[in-house]
């Protein structure tokens, strides 16, 4: 029996393999074709294997007595002188056998190819893997024939995770966690974005369910004839219903407090003008006091929060904008002013600057020849004199679509680029408050030709990274196997691809990691900056476990760059840098540490290091952790800088004499340990109450 | 062999069995006929360990030893068989799953079938001729045979019959088989079994059903016979009678008619028809 279904599941899975090879093959070959990109099959395997995987658990599952059902043989099967459990023993123990072959082909593949990013860790992967296989087989024995069984089966597995993840989700989650529920939530709210990105407890909890899920098969099973071949029918799961919802809440706590370490609280806090925040530590709702209403949160830019909420009659949005939000003296938020704009269709971004609220908006409008296009404006208001202006950012009429990048504090860059085609960029003085055409327009596509790079032609060429008074600095997001191209755009008008752009091709860098903090304009630090002085510093890491950064600096002239190179390799896995001063620290994942540079000339001068310590400013790391503290959503104050873990380490600013209390709700730890250091020297300092709050 | 008890059994909403008892004897030939619809299959599969009775019990005999399913061999009406194996693959298959260390290929020989051949490419016939080589290798001490003599040529079906006569000579094996066409295997049961209503009807030796079942021709009505069926014609009154008895008929007009095994099993369906 064993070697009949080594042979029979050794078929499925050599035609899965065979035809799996085949698709990967003809991908790669497609996109190589297609795009002329110097990409490795590998690459292909990366964006393949996990669906394969994951497809293949479930058809072996679900295969299980395909031959019976399609050769008419499960009466011959029932008859032979083997018990039920000897018949599902091989069967399973077989096709599990694959399921390892192909783990371990996957185990080879992700240790010699350092770019095979995995999708979870490992244990937490082959549990999946396993959860779905089980319930695949678990439904195996329904009553269709060949492919129909296959997909009876698929329809019945949906149906079941599906249930499973919104009981989990929208029954016991929101149930438990938010005592008052908002009556209605954004979609984006229902799934956290903390229990998406990191799941385990989700999958252990899923791994349990296809578990009971095949005890309850094996135990039907033993009594099953040809009579009734589900052994699991569905319609029956009803009696499993209060076993499940035991599993379900089970598995929750298991979610809650042994995996992620927090009992999700709810707290609220008052805010000014009638509003009340509430938080579950993952995400935020805003009620008016009076309960009436619910208020989305949307939109949150550099030093500020937006809150808008659409009145029903008016057609007017009011924005609360919180500033400053999370005070640390306090632990309160705050809401500084509730202003209402006009209604328009979209929310473009929000941003606090030199006493001036920018917001952006978009809609649909109707030129005089009654064309209809997407229309954008830029709002200005003054905090103190609470004056509103309205600039028409538009210079494309047929596509003027309105984005906001990044600013260093002088400019704001206003770009109309739209993915695949034309950009225009318009930049906002911030200190004039004046919208200034540069006069510049790009065409990505052709320059992306230009080099060589046709894929940049049709994916996500819209990354315009920073801006600096009139000089714009546009990263080509990475799509496929494009590299990471940075065009710089001089005085003059002309167009170049950023020198530096060759070290960053996308096998060695993860775009998510670069260029997220800017610095002042006279020292830019990141590679999307431009370098109106004299240097241009790069960072790249990997965030492997070996992680490393280069740092790279050369000076410019205006004509171009010089070959004045300084490398500066650092064996670490995740940069930070502090939003308004020149540190930049770095945090080792393998000892725990974090160092502190600051750069001087083209130089990183080391500051300190403090060990042990994990950086709470890095929003992702904090998601790798095991627990979650309350200001994982919060953009980093400018007036702050945390990092964390046996440690703090708060840059503080003007209020530092005043002897504040410190209140850091849910710490990942009981004995969790707080020091405080003041930048620029980082000196620790002894504070005057620190209160560590557990609730 | 094989003794069952207060068998029930569902059908979802439809009772095949209810308290149903039946014992056969080792080395016993058995006939199970009847209407279709009786449970005769249903019954077979029950004895073959491929239905589970719903309640009840099915005993089997200690002939059969701690596996009982090991000394079955079961032939269904369906030749359920994993069709795209060959015939080599099924045989070693079978071979394996039964401990069989020769396979009697010699009825395969008589039938000219090629063991590469899948055994989805074979005929009917064939297949049956296939599937019966198999389960007579194992030397099954019980043989359950589900109809699997109506689809098939004359000289296949001589080989088959001669071949299961061949075993039964041996005196080691039991034989349950449900058939619907008796002329060519009159001669095998010991016994017939036919079920009525998912209910013995009639139980029998084979040596003593003719003596038991006759047919009464009268030119007038004769009331209180033990019929199981009649026929009434426009000069005549046709009884089929079981149990029979002579004082039944005594001083009676009447003629009485012996039966074959083929007008007696007739005449019983015709009665649950009628």
């Amino acid at each position: 029996m064993l070697k009949k279904e080594f042979k029979e599941a050794g078929k499925v899975f050599s035609y899965y393999c065979g035809f799996s090879m085949a698709l990967t093959v003809l991908a790669y070959l497609v996109i190589k074709l297609t795009f002329d990109q110097k990409l490795s099959l590998l690459d292909i395997v990366e964006l393949f294997i996990h669906p394969a995987m994951l497809l293949l658990a479930f058809i072996l599952g679900a295969s299980l007595f395909a031959r019976e059902k399609t050769e008419g043989a499960f009466e011959y099967l029932y008859s032979l002188p083997l018990s039920r459990g000897k018949v599902i023993a091989c069967k399973i123990l077989t096709r599990l056998f694959y399921l390892l072959v192909m783990l371990g082909i996957y185990t080879l593949l992700a240790l010699n190819t350092p770019s095979l990013k995995p999708l979870f860790k490992f244990p937490v992967l082959v549990s999946l893997y396993f959860s779905v296989f089980l319930i695949a087989a678990s439904l195996s024995l329904n009553r269709r024939k060949g492919a129909a069984s296959v997909f009876q089966s698929l329809f019945h597995f949906t149906w079941i995770s599906a249930a499973f993840f919104y009981f989990f989700y929208l029954a016991v989650y929101w149930q438990f966690t938010l005592k008052d529920q908002p009556r209605y939530f954004k979609s984006e709210n229902v799934f956290s974005k903390i229990v998406l990105e990191q799941p385990y407890g989700l999958i252990a909890s899923y791994f349990f369910l296809s578990l009971l899920l095949f005890a309850v098969f094996l135990f039907r099973f033993k009594r099953t004839d040809l009579k009734n071949q589900g052994a699991l029918p569905i319609w029956k799961f009803i009696r499993f219903a209060p076993i499940s919802i035991l599993v379900f809440i089970f598995a929750f706590f298991i979610q809650e407090y042994c995996l992620h370490g927090t009992k999700s609280p709810v707290f609220k806090y008052e805010l000014a003008g009638n509003l009340l925040l509430q938080s579950n530590g993952y995400d935020l709702f805003i009620h008016a006091s009076d309960g009436r209403r619910h208020l989305n949160l949307d939109l949150s830019g550099q030093g500020c929060h937006l809150f808008f909420h659409q009145e029903p009659k008016g057609k007017k949005y009011f924005l609360w904008t919180g500033l400053d939000l999370y005070r640390l003296e306090t632990g309160a938020y705050t809401v500084n002013k509730i202003y209402a704009i006009s209604s328009r269709d979209e929310l473009l971004f929000i941003k606090k600057s030199s006493g001036k609220l920018y917001i952006g908006e978009a809609g649909w409008s109707r030129t005089d020849k009654k064309q209809l296009i997407y229309k954008s404006k830029l709002v200005t208001i003054d905090l103190k004199t609470e004056k509103y202006l309205t600039h028409d950012v538009n210079l494309h009429e047929a596509k003027p679509i309105f984005l906001y990048t990044r600013d260093d504090n002088q400019g704001l860059c206003l770009s109309d680029i739209l993915t695949y085609d034309n950009g225009f960029i318009r930049s906002l003085d911030l200190k004039t408050g004046k919208v200034v055409s540069t006069d510049m327009k790009l065409n990505l596509a052709i320059e992306a030709i230009k080099l060589k790079y046709p894929a940049f032609a049709n994916y996500n060429l819209t990354q315009v990274q920073h801006v600096s008074r009139n000089r714009v600095m546009l990263g080509l997001k990475k799509s496929l196997n494009a590299p990471y191209i940075i065009f710089e755009i001089f005085d003059n008008g002309n167009i170049s691809p950023w020198p530096q752009s060759k070290y960053f091709p996308w096998t060695e860098v993860d775009t998510y990691y670069l260029f997220t903090k800017i610095s002042r304009d006279d020292v830019f630090l990141e590679a999307s900056s431009i370098t109106p002085k004299s240097l241009a510093p790069i960072f790249v890491s990997d965030f492997k476990e070996h992680g490393y950064a280069q740092f790279v600096a050369r000076t410019r002239n205006e004509s171009g760059y010089n070959n004045n190179e300084y490398n500066f390799n650092l064996p670490f896995c995740i940069i930070g840098s502090d939003q308004n001063s020149d540190i930049y620290f770095f945090h080792t994942k393998k000892d725990m540490s974090t160092t502190f540079f600051k750069i001087q000339g083209s130089d990183l001068i080391f500051i300190k290091e403090i060990p042990h310590s994990v950086s709470i400013n890095d929003h992702q790391y904090i998601l790798n952790s095991t627990s979650y503290l309350d200001f994982h959503y919060l953009q980093p104050d400018p007036n702050s800088f945390f990092t964390s873990g046996s440690g703090m380490v708060i840059k503080y600013g003007r209020s530092l004499d005043r002897n504040p209390i410190l209140k850091l709700f849910r710490p990942w730890t009981k004995n969790y340990v707080v020091k405080v250091f003041a930048f620029p020297e980082l000196k620790e300092l002894d504070f005057g109450d620190i209160r560590l709050i557990n609730e | 062999m094989i003794r069952i008890k207060n068998l029930n059994y569902w059908f979802g909403s439809k009772r095949v069995f209810e308290n149903f008892s039946l014992e056969i004897r080792e080395n016993e030939a058995v006939l199970i006929t009847g209407s279709n619809g009786a449970g005769k299959t249903t019954l077979l599969r029950l004895m073959a360990g491929v239905f589970f009775p719903d309640s009840g019990t099915i005993e089997y005999g200690q002939a059969l030893g701690k596996n009982p399913k090991a000394g079955i061999g079961f032939i269904s009406d369906q030749i359920s068989l994993y069709q795209s194996m060959s015939l080599q693959e099924a045989i070693d298959f079978h071979c394996q799953v039964h401990h069989i260390k020769e396979f009697d290929a010699a009825m395969l020989a008589e039938a000219k079938l090629d063991r590469r051949k899948k055994i989805k490419d074979l005929s009917v016939g064939q297949k049956l001729i296939f599937h019966l080589s198999l389960v007579l290798s194992a030397r099954p001490r019980l043989l359950l045979l589900d109809e699997v003599l109506h689809a098939i040529d004359p000289y296949l079906r001589e080989i088959c019959i001669r071949y299961v006569l061949e075993l039964l000579t041996l005196g080691r094996t039991t034989l349950v088989m449900i058939n619907l066409n008796y002329y060519d295997i009159e001669y095998i049961p010991q016994r017939v079994i036919i079920l009525r209503n998912n209910a013995i009807a009639l139980d029998q030796p084979m040596d003593s059903l003719k003596d038991k079942v006759k047919k009464i021709v009268s030119k007038v009505e004769i009331p209180g016979l033990p019929t199981f069926h009649e026929r009434q014609f426009t000069d005549c009154f046709e009884y089929f009678v079981y149990p029979f008895e002579k004082s039944i008929v005594k001083n009676i007009d009447c003629e009485v008619f012996d039966l074959n095994l083929n007008d007696i099993v007739t005449a019983f369906i015709g009665g649950e028809y009628a």
